[in-house]
C-alpha cells in the first residue's frame, strides 16, 4: 500500500513534466493556415510551409525560432530562418524560401512553451520547395545535433 | 481645394446590391480617391495606412451593400464607414507623438511675407499641417476632414458622425482652435502679409 | 451677469449656415467678446489651411488589394458574380466557345505561328522560345507551340506560362480582375503571384482557378486534363464541383464531369488507381475500398473531397476513416459532416491540411 502511495505521489509530482512533453511544432502546407490567408502576396509562392505549436497552454507565447541547415557541395552551412507571423494569436508562422536551391536543407524548427514548461523541435527535410513529409521528425524535446546529421546524412 | 462630387445613381447602387462586379468597380472609383485622403490625411500621409483603410471599407461595403436601403444618402452611409475604420484604428495604433517639428516652423516664421498660394506650395508648411492634423484628437479629425474634403452639411456630417449637430460643431470649433495653435508660426507668417 | 459664449457656433458662422437672426446674435457678441473673436480668427485660419489640402489619387494597389480580400473572404460575391450564377454561364457557354475556338484555330505548320491584328488591344506579350522575339498579342488569338518548339506567354506583370512543344493555347480576355488562358491541348506551366482569383486557365473538363501559385497543366487530345502542384496551391472547377489541389498534390480533369478527386503524388500506386476507378464511375464500391485501406493520414486530402462525391450508405465509412487519423475539432459534429454542413466541412479540413 505504502508503495502504491509513493507511486502515486511519484505520478503527481511528475504529471507537469509528463504533460510538457506532449508540447510539440506541427507543420503544413500553406493551405493548412486556411485557404483566406493573403497575409503578404508573396505568400503562396515562396511559403514552403506553416509551423504551429500543439498542446500549450497560450499558443501565442509560444516562441518558434528556426534555422536552415544545408549540406551544399561537401560543406555544412547553417542559416537563421525568419518566420512570418501568420496568425499570432494562435502561433502560426509561415516560413518562406530562404535557403539556396542547391545543396540538401533540413530546417530545424525549435519552440519553448513557457506553461506548461516544455520544448520541442521539428526536424523537416526539403526537396527542393516542398517539404518531405514522411520523412519530417516531430520531437517532444529539443533536437539533439546527431539527430540532424542524421537526417542531412540520408538526404545526400 | 477638389470638392466632393454628386451622389452615386441609383441604377448603379441597386446593380451593386445584386453582385454586378462593373457595378462595384464604378462605385470605387466614384469615391476611392476621397475616402483615400481622409484616410491619407488622418494618419498623417502613411500611405500604407491610407491604402488599408481604403481596402477595408470598401470591403465592408461589399459586405453590407444589400442591407442599404437609401434611407439616407448613400455618401454618408460610407463617410461613416471611412469615420469608424479610421477612429478604430487610430485607437489601435500608439499614440501619434509626432509633435511639431521646430525647424521647420521656425523656418516658415521667418520666411519674407508669402502669398496664400506661396506659402501652401511650400513642402515644409504641407508637411507641417499634416502633421499637426494627425495630432488631433481622432474625432475632431474626423470632423475636419469630413468637413473640408467632403462639404457635408452639418446635418449629414451628425449622421456620418453618428451625432448630433451640435456635437458636430463642437467638434469642429475645438478641432480648428486645436490646429491654429499647433500652427501658430505659420498663422504669424500669414500674418506678416496684413 | 454670464455671457453665452458662442464657441459652438462659430463653424457654422464661417461657412455661412447659420440663419440671419442668429448670425446677427453672433456678429454682436464677437464683437463685444474678445475670447470670442479671437476663436473665430482661430477657426477662420484653420479651415483656410485645411482647404489646401489637396485630393490624393488611391494607387492601384488598393484596387488589387480589395480584389484579393474579397475573392478569399467567405460569402463576398464581389468581384465576380456570385459563383453558381458564373459556373452555370461557363457550363452553358463553354460547348459555343468550344465551337468558336475551333474556328478560330490556325494550322501551324513549323515553329510557333503567331498571328496579329494591328487594329486590337494587345495586353499579351508573346516570347518565342525558340526564336527570342516577342510579340503582342490579343485576346482571342492563339498560341500553338509546332514540334520542337515551345513559348512563353508573360502575364502583365503576374508571371509566366511557359508552352511545352504540341500545345495549342488560347489568349483570353484581360481586365483588371481577370486574366484567363484556354487551354486546348498539350502543356502549360504557370508561375503566377497575382492575387487570388486574378489569372484562371479554362481547360475542356475544368477551370483552374489560380489562388497564386505555380503548377502544370496538361490537356490530352479527348479533353481529359491534369493539375500538378508545385507551390501554393489551386481550385479546379467546374459546373458546381470543386478540388483543393495544395502542393504536391494531382488532381485529374474529364470532359462531363470536370475536376476529380486530388490526390497526393506520394500516396500509393494502389490508392491512385483506386481513385481514378472511383472517379470514373468503375467498381465504386471496391475502389473505395480501397482508398480507405490504403489512405494514409495525408490522404485524408483525398477522403475529404470524398465525403460529398461517395453514396450516402457509404459517407460515414469515410468519416470514420478520416476521423481514426484526425478526429474533428469541436463543434464539428458526425451529424453535421455526414449533412454535408459547409461550415462543418471547411472547419475539418483547415483543421486536416495540418497533415497534408
Amino acid at each position: 500500500m505504502s508503495r502504491l502511495i509513493a507511486w502515486l505521489v511519484v505520478l503527481m509530482l511528475a504529471a507537469p513534466a509528463i504533460a510538457g512533453t506532449k508540447f510539440r511544432l506541427e507543420i503544413g502546407p500553406p493551405i493548412a493556415a486556411g485557404t483566406g490567408t493573403p497575409a503578404t502576396k508573396q505568400f503562396k509562392n515562396k511559403v514552403v510551409l506553416v509551423v504551429r505549436p500543439q498542446v500549450c497552454d497560450n499558443p501565442s507565447t509560444v516562441q518558434i525560432t528556426g534555422t536552415a541547415e544545408g549540406l551544399v557541395n561537401g560543406m555544412r552551412q547553417s542559416l537563421p530562418l525568419e518566420l512570418t507571423p501568420v496568425n499570432p494569436a494562435q502561433g502560426i508562422y509561415a516560413v518562406q524560401r530562404q535557403w539556396p536551391e542547391n545543396g540538401h536543407w533540413v530546417l530545424q524548427l525549435n519552440g519553448t512553451c513557457p506553461n506548461p514548461k516544455a520544448a520541442a523541435s521539428t526536424l523537416v527535410p526539403m526537396d527542393g520547395f516542398t517539404f518531405i513529409r514522411n520523412k519530417t521528425q516531430v520531437l517532444r524535446e529539443p533536437a539533439t545535433r546527431q539527430q540532424l546529421e542524421a537526417l542531412l546524412k540520408e538526404l545526400s | 481645394m477638389d470638392g466632393a462630387g454628386g451622389e452615386i445613381s441609383p441604377e448603379i447602387l441597386d446593380a451593386c446590391r445584386r453582385g454586378d462586379r462593373e457595378a462595384f468597380r464604378a462605385l470605387y472609383e466614384a469615391y476611392k480617391d476621397r475616402v483615400y485622403s481622409i484616410a491619407f490625411y488622418f494618419f498623417q500621409a502613411d500611405a500604407d495606412a491610407a491604402g488599408e483603410v481604403t481596402q477595408q471599407v470598401f470591403l465592408k461595403l461589399m459586405r453590407e451593400i444589400a442591407r442599404f436601403r437609401g434611407e439616407a444618402a448613400f455618401s454618408t452611409w460610407l463617410y461613416r464607414l471611412v469615420v469608424n475604420a479610421c477612429v478604430d484604428r487610430a485607437r489601435g495604433r500608439r499614440a501619434d507623438v509626432v509633435g511639431e517639428d521646430p525647424v521647420t516652423l521656425d523656418t516658415i516664421a521667418a520666411s519674407p511675407a508669402l502669398s496664400h498660394e506661396e506659402m501652401f506650395a511650400r513642402h515644409e508648411v504641407a508637411t507641417s499641417v499634416q502633421r499637426a492634423i494627425a495630432t488631433l484628437p481622432p474625432k475632431l479629425r474626423a470632423a475636419i476632414l469630413l468637413r473640408y474634403f467632403e462639404d457635408l452639411s452639418y446635418s449629414d456630417m451628425a449622421d456620418a458622425l453618428n451625432c448630433s449637430i451640435g456635437t458636430v460643431a463642437s467638434r469642429l470649433s475645438r478641432g480648428h482652435r486645436l490646429l491654429a495653435k499647433k500652427l501658430a508660426p505659420v498663422r504669424m507668417a500669414f500674418r506678416s502679409e496684413e | 451677469m454670464f455671457t453665452r459664449h458662442v464657441d459652438d457656433s462659430l463653424p457654422r458662422y464661417c461657412d455661412g449656415e447659420l440663419s440671419t437672426a442668429d448670425r446677427q446674435r453672433v456678429d454682436a457678441h464677437v464683437a463685444a467678446c474678445e475670447r470670442c473673436r479671437l476663436a473665430l480668427e482661430e477657426i477662420q485660419f484653420s479651415a483656410s489651411v485645411v482647404r489646401q489640402l489637396k485630393v490624393i489619387s488611391a494607387p492601384p494597389s488598393v484596387w488589387n488589394g480589395i480584389v484579393e480580400n474579397a475573392i478569399v473572404e467567405a460569402g463576398l460575391p464581389w468581384p465576380e458574380r456570385s459563383r453558381r450564377q458564373t459556373r452555370r454561364a461557363r457550363g452553358r457557354s463553354y460547348p459555343l466557345r468550344w465551337a468558336v475556338a475551333c474556328g478560330l484555330v490556325l494550322a501551324a505548320a513549323a515553329g510557333v505561328y503567331l498571328s496579329i491584328r494591328a487594329t486590337m488591344p494587345r495586353p499579351w506579350e508573346v516570347a518565342g522560345v525558340n526564336d527570342g522575339g516577342t510579340r503582342r498579342m490579343a485576346a482571342g488569338e492563339w498560341v500553338d507551340t509546332g514540334g520542337g518548339s515551345a513559348a512563353r506567354i508573360i502575364v502583365g506583370q503576374l508571371g509566366t506560362v511557359d508552352v511545352a512543344p504540341q500545345t495549342r493555347v488560347r489568349l483570353g480576355q484581360v481586365s483588371p480582375t481577370e486574366y484567363r488562358l484556354k487551354l486546348d491541348r498539350g502543356t502549360i506551366s504557370a508561375e503566377i503571384n497575382a492575387p487570388p482569383r486574378l489569372f484562371i486557365v479554362d481547360t475542356p473538363a475544368s477551370a483552374v482557378v489560380d489562388l497564386g501559385c505555380a503548377y502544370t497543366v496538361t490537356v490530352a487530345e479527348n479533353g481529359a486534363g491534369e493539375l500538378r502542384m508545385t507551390k501554393g496551391w489551386s481550385s479546379l472547377e467546374w459546373k458546381g464541383r470543386e478540388s483543393l489541389v495544395p502542393a504536391g498534390a494531382m488532381c485529374r480533369t474529364r470532359p462531363g464531369s470536370g475536376p476529380g478527386t486530388p490526390y497526393f503524388e506520394d500516396a500509393s500506386a494502389a490508392l491512385k488507381r483506386a481513385v481514378d476507378d472511383f472517379d470514373e464511375s468503375k467498381n465504386r464500391s471496391e475502389a473505395l475500398d480501397v482508398i480507405l485501406g490504403e489512405a494514409r493520414v495525408r490522404d485524408t486530402l483525398t477522403l475529404w473531397h470524398l465525403l460529398s462525391r461517395v453514396d450516402v450508405s457509404d459517407r460515414a465509412r469515410v468519416y470514420e476513416r478520416i476521423a481514426q487519423f484526425e478526429a474533428p475539432p469541436v463543434g464539428v459534429t458526425r451529424d453535421r459532416i455526414l449533412a454535408l454542413d459547409a461550415d462543418a466541412l471547411r472547419r475539418w479540413r483547415e483543421e486536416l491540411a495540418w497533415k497534408w
